[in-house]
């Protein structure tokens, strides 16, 4: 407990009072980690990094550093600094007068020998100075004191305002995509740089991104994010290795995802065949298999453990990435062998290297409420539904009463009901009136034979949809639920 | 042959523009009262422009009361800009239209509105020249709010942010760094102050003192006026504000062109 | 970020304030005065004689038939200006540019005493023809401000248009009306903006001109001059309605028609 630097408790930030950016994280980080925030843009990393330097109130939650809440405190007043995705450095002043910024406002308590009192200084010039060549050093760029800033490249630049936050010596250093706006050869560069400055200077440094690889290359920790909500925290094997959803799965690394079911004590079927595994799930089970394209190895077809047609091969350099159909399964591999289009091959995988993770959804819930056609609204929509499943024996008479029975008639309008939608049984179209409700695809996933997406509608729900079909994400969609695919329950059932 | 229509397009309107303005300098150094009657060579209306007090009076008066009202509009209407620009969406809209009116509104009817304001319902009279001050603030503040939004835009706003990181109090990152960067837009709103004031008629006549004048009302009332000593001064001076804007322009226009060489 | 006390939106206050005071008051004040009469009584009776007496009628139509005039005047001089400047490959054009925005800077009063001068040495007798020196001294003083907007929008066209619209088979003249002239209507529209609502008001160029006609202007001033607040308001309104209705109709054709001249 007593070593972690900073934990968030319970944060949420809106904006207005309705749109959510970042809810309900909770984190605790190490002091001299090196953690990572990633996530895919809009995911809330980057306000999540807003609200530790202090730039964003937390709307909810706290901030606790060292165990002090700080939620409130002004940015200038914590001793964390920030790199800026774009570097923000002055433009008026010259490289030494950036650097120095921090340092000319800083105040120290000096005692008085003579008095004893203590009094409030600011730093002298000399010492200025000599931290300022320090922090130049430590960045590679000394002798550049004078000149402007806006003469310097890229690199450069960010070495200056890297150098600009650590010469205040903060407890915290925040990075905001500082590599973001690199070419690829400089960017990896930077990289080990930063890890090698992160263990000079022993402070710790919570980076945003939204490359994984630099995730994980870099970090003790990574925290993966998605939608506002923290999906996964582990170290980079980890994440890389248990993904704990079909997200990060996705996110991370490349992989094959499949719906599978446990069919005996450490057996799963999916790509119609049966694999041992490793993870201890209960028989019957559905699950979801994560397996690497680097974890499927050819063999002849009669050696492997299922077989498929070569689609395609495409050489990446030191492998090749080659997708090979499995009856209405595609199983991309990743081998420093190649294969040839059209030729049918066996794959073999290893029980340890089939990931096993329970699905996150399988059905659908929302809060809904029976209109007087005796229309179920939910999802900002309203969709034809049975009502009369919600009373054993009733039926609807002519004019939309619902017949008890016992014999008793019931208006229906206004009940609150809990509908459940099963994620296979929406189908979604692009004509707007063809369904209840309409969103926007807000992220789809892959799973060999079909696509998982979320729509969300309007005022923010989400429906999970199983589709063979490809969307693409930021499509608006209608949502089709058949009548009977509806299941509704009372929810007070003995309230009214 | 397409060349040469441009050109001389661009020649008549020049000539239309610059004309009047060549053919008084030129009658200014003569002895004449007219135009069109040629006489002799005479520095007399310099003389005159120089020595008659009222003259004197009249342009100092009006140099004073456009530095000092623009200085005034500079500081309402930049804090105003960066004031607005960090607000809400809609306080910074509604500062926004409110000082677009006296952009849009007729020059005559904003000063109207000032003198029933100030003398009609405030009982202020017209000697204490605070109509006549605040009139041509006016005037000019919201010009100088619309020269100083634009650089607030183009100002990174991660600045701002970087200044608090390093541990500048908010009116510490204002003055270091927010106002170093907008430092031209805010040069350019008060020379756009000084030259609408300069300009100014209407405000002026509505609430200034009886007694003051600025060049624009004391020019109008020479028109009306049977001096020909003051009117042909008027040419004077004339022809010495166009010679002082021609030098600025020329000035301005080496420093420029200076400018540009040495970023190439 | 409000809880740190001191924030950056507080300093659009004191502006606020004071536009407020100066510039919204004044506004209501005219409208109060402009439905009462002379002893604050509730009325309609300023609108309702406005309206109904020819001579008032007949000076909103003269106005604004002299503006539309004028305006028209304006824009035929300055669109082809503006189109060379900006496209006819002009050496040094920023010269020339510089040389049409002088004037701007001018004191306008004594601009207009020089118009003066050469009108008279050509008419002898400026009274003989009011209506054109009228327009002639309005064109005078405004066509920079229709320029400069003009300018500005030509120059802001992408110039792979013109040539896309050429290779899709568009001669001159229908790259002309199909994609220069469409694409500067925001352009014309401030630069109309700026001339239209100026020449309605600004009575001062028609007495420099010893001009005995009246223009909507003239008519805030005649009643200036006899302490008749309720008329003067009035007019001031009738004004008003006409600008918001000009600034209605510019908004709808987009607010990207910066106003460049007034601005410069």
């Amino acid at each position: 407990m007593g070593n972690n630097i900073i934990e968030l408790k319970n944060i949420m930030k809106s904006y207005d009072g309705n749109v959510v950016v970042v809810e309900d994280i909770n984190l605790e980080v190490k002091k001299g980690e090196f953690v990572t925030f990633l996530g895919p843009s809009g995911c809330g990393k980057t306000t999540t990094l807003r609200m530790i330097a202090g730039f964003e109130t937390p709307t909810e939650g706290e901030i606790l550093l060292d165990g002090k809440d700080i939620s409130s405190v002004p940015p200038y007043l914590r001793p964390i600094n920030t790199v800026f995705q774009r570097y923000a450095l002055f433009p008026h002043l010259n490289v030494y007068d950036n650097v120095a910024f921090g340092l000319k406002l800083k105040t120290i308590e000096v005692k008085d020998e003579k008095t004893g009192e203590t009094r409030i200084k600011k730093l002298s010039k000399a010492m200025i100075k000599e931290k300022v060549s320090k922090a130049l050093k430590i960045v590679d760029l000394e002798g550049f004191e004078k000149r402007s800033v806006t003469t310097l490249s890229g690199g450069q630049q960010q070495r200056i305002a890297i150098a600009r936050a650590i010469v205040n010596e903060p407890e915290i250093l925040l990075l905001d995509e500082p590599l973001g706006a690199l070419d690829l050869k400089m960017r990896k560069e930077m990289q080990i740089e930063l890890k090698n400055m992160h263990k000079e200077l022993g402070i710790t440094f919570i980076y945003v991104t939204h490359d994984q690889e630099e995730a994980l290359t870099m970090s003790d920790k990574i925290v993966v994010m998605s939608d506002g909500c923290i999906q996964q925290i582990g170290t980079p094997e980890d994440i890389y290795n248990e993904p704990a959803n079909a997200f990060v799965a996705d996110f991370i690394g490349e992989s094959n995802i499949y719906v599978g079911k446990m069919t005996d004590k450490l057996k799963v079927h999916f790509c119609d065949a049966e694999f041992t595994c490793v993870d201890d799930v209960k028989k019957n089970t559905m699950v979801e298999v994560v397996v690497r394209p680097e974890d499927i190895e050819m063999t002849t077809p009669e050696a492997g453990m299922f077989t498929g047609e070569v689609k395609s091969v495409i050489f990446k350099g030191v492998h090749f990435e080659i997708t090979v159909i499995s009856g209405k399964y595609e199983v991309v591999i990743q081998s420093t062998k190649s294969a040839e289009v059209g030729a049918v091959i066996g794959m073999n995988i290893e029980p340890d290297n089939i990931h096993i993770m329970m699905p996150e959804y399988t059905t659908n819930i929302f809060d809904g409420v029976i209109n007087d056609s005796n229309m179920v609204e939910f999802a900002d929509g309203e969709f034809e539904c049975d009502v009369t499943q919600l009373y054993a024996g009733s039926s609807l008479d002519d004019e939309g009463m619902l017949v008890l029975a016992d014999g008793n008639k019931l208006d229906l309008k206004g009940t609150e009901v809990e509908v459940e939608v099963p994620i296979n049984a929406a189908d979604m179209s692009d004509d707007e009136n063809a369904g209840g409700t309409c969103g926007h695809i807000i992220s789809l996933i892959y799973k060999g034979d079909h696509y998982t997406y979320t729509v969300r509608t309007k005022n923010e729900e989400d429906f999970i949809i199983t589709d063979e079909d490809l969307w693409n994400e930021n499509d608006y969609v209608s949502v089709i639920v058949p009548k009977n695919a509806i299941k509704l329950t009372l929810k007070n059932p003995e309230g009214k | 042959m397409k060349k040469f229509l441009s050109y001389t397009w661009i020649f008549i309107v020049l000539l239309f523009m610059y004309l009047p303005i060549l053919l008084l300098a030129v009658y200014s150094f003569t002895d004449s009262t007219m135009i069109g009657t040629i006489r002799h060579f005479s520095v007399q209306n310099y003389i005159t422009l120089f020595e008659e007090e009222e003259l004197r009076n009249m342009i100092i008066g009006t140099v004073i009361l456009a530095l000092g009202s623009a200085v005034i509009a500079t500081i309402l209407g930049t804090c105003g800009a960066i004031g607005a620009y960090y607000s809400k969406k809609r306080a910074k809209l509604i500062v926004n239209s409110m000082n677009q009116v006296p952009v849009v509104n007729a020059d005559v009817v904003t000063a109207f509105s000032i003198c029933i304001l100030f003398i009609v319902v405030l009982g202020i009279q017209k000697d204490t020249f605070i109509p006549l001050i605040i009139g041509h603030t006016v005037l000019t503040a919201p010009f100088v709010y619309l020269s100083v939004i634009p650089k607030l835009k183009q100002m990174d706003n991660n600045l701002y942010e970087a200044a608090l990181d390093l541990g500048a109090s908010p009116a510490k990152a204002l003055f270091k760094v927010v106002i170093p960067q907008i430092i031209p837009g805010i040069l350019s709103g008060f020379m756009l102050a000084v030259t609408l004031s300069l300009d100014d008629y209407f405000i002026t006549t509505y609430t200034k003192p009886a007694t003051f004048d600025t060049i624009s009302t004391y020019v109008v009332n020479a028109t009306r006026g049977s001096r020909t000593n003051i009117k042909t001064a008027l040419w004077a001076l004339s022809t010495i504000i166009f010679a002082i804007v021609l030098i600025v322009v020329i000035l301005m226009n080496l420093k420029s062109s200076d400018d540009e060489e040495r970023i190439e | 970020m409000a809880k740190f006390g001191f924030s950056r939106k507080h300093l659009a206050i004191p502006y606020a304030a004071f536009l407020i005071l100066f510039v919204i008051a004044p506004l209501l004040i005219i409208l109060y005065y402009a439905f009462t009469n002379a002893t604050g009584q509730f009325s309609v009776s300023n609108f309702i004689g406005f309206f109904t007496d020819s001579n008032t009628l007949g000076t909103l139509v003269y106005s604004a038939t002299l503006s539309l005039t004028t305006t028209a005047v304006c824009l035929l001089f300055a669109y082809p200006l503006a189109l060379i400047l900006a496209r006819g490959g002009i050496k040094k054009r920023n010269v020339f540019l510089l040389l049409f925005i002088m004037p701007m800077w001018i004191n306008f009063t004594l601009r207009i005493t020089a118009l003066k001068e050469i009108l008279t040495a050509i008419e002898h007798n400026l009274a003989f023809y009011p209506f054109i020196n009228s327009v002639i001294g309005m064109t005078y003083d405004f066509l920079p401000f229709m320029i400069l907007p003009l300018y500005t929008s030509f120059l802001k066209q992408d110039k792979d248009l013109n040539e896309a619209a050429a290779d899709l088979g568009a001669n001159t003249i229908n790259v002309f009306l199909k994609v220069t002239l469409p694409l500067s209507i925001p352009g014309i529209i401030s630069g109309v903006m700026m001339v239209f609502l100026p020449a309605m008001t600004n009575y001062v160029v028609l007495d420099m001109l010893y001009n005995s006609t009246y223009i909507m202007g003239s008519l805030i001033g005649s009643y200036f001059a006899a302490y008749d607040w309720n008329n003067g308001s009035m007019i001031s309104v009738i004004l008003l309605i006409i600008i918001f209705g000009i600034t209605l109709l510019t908004n709808r054709f987009g607010d990207e028609n910066e106003g460049g001249g007034r601005v410069v």
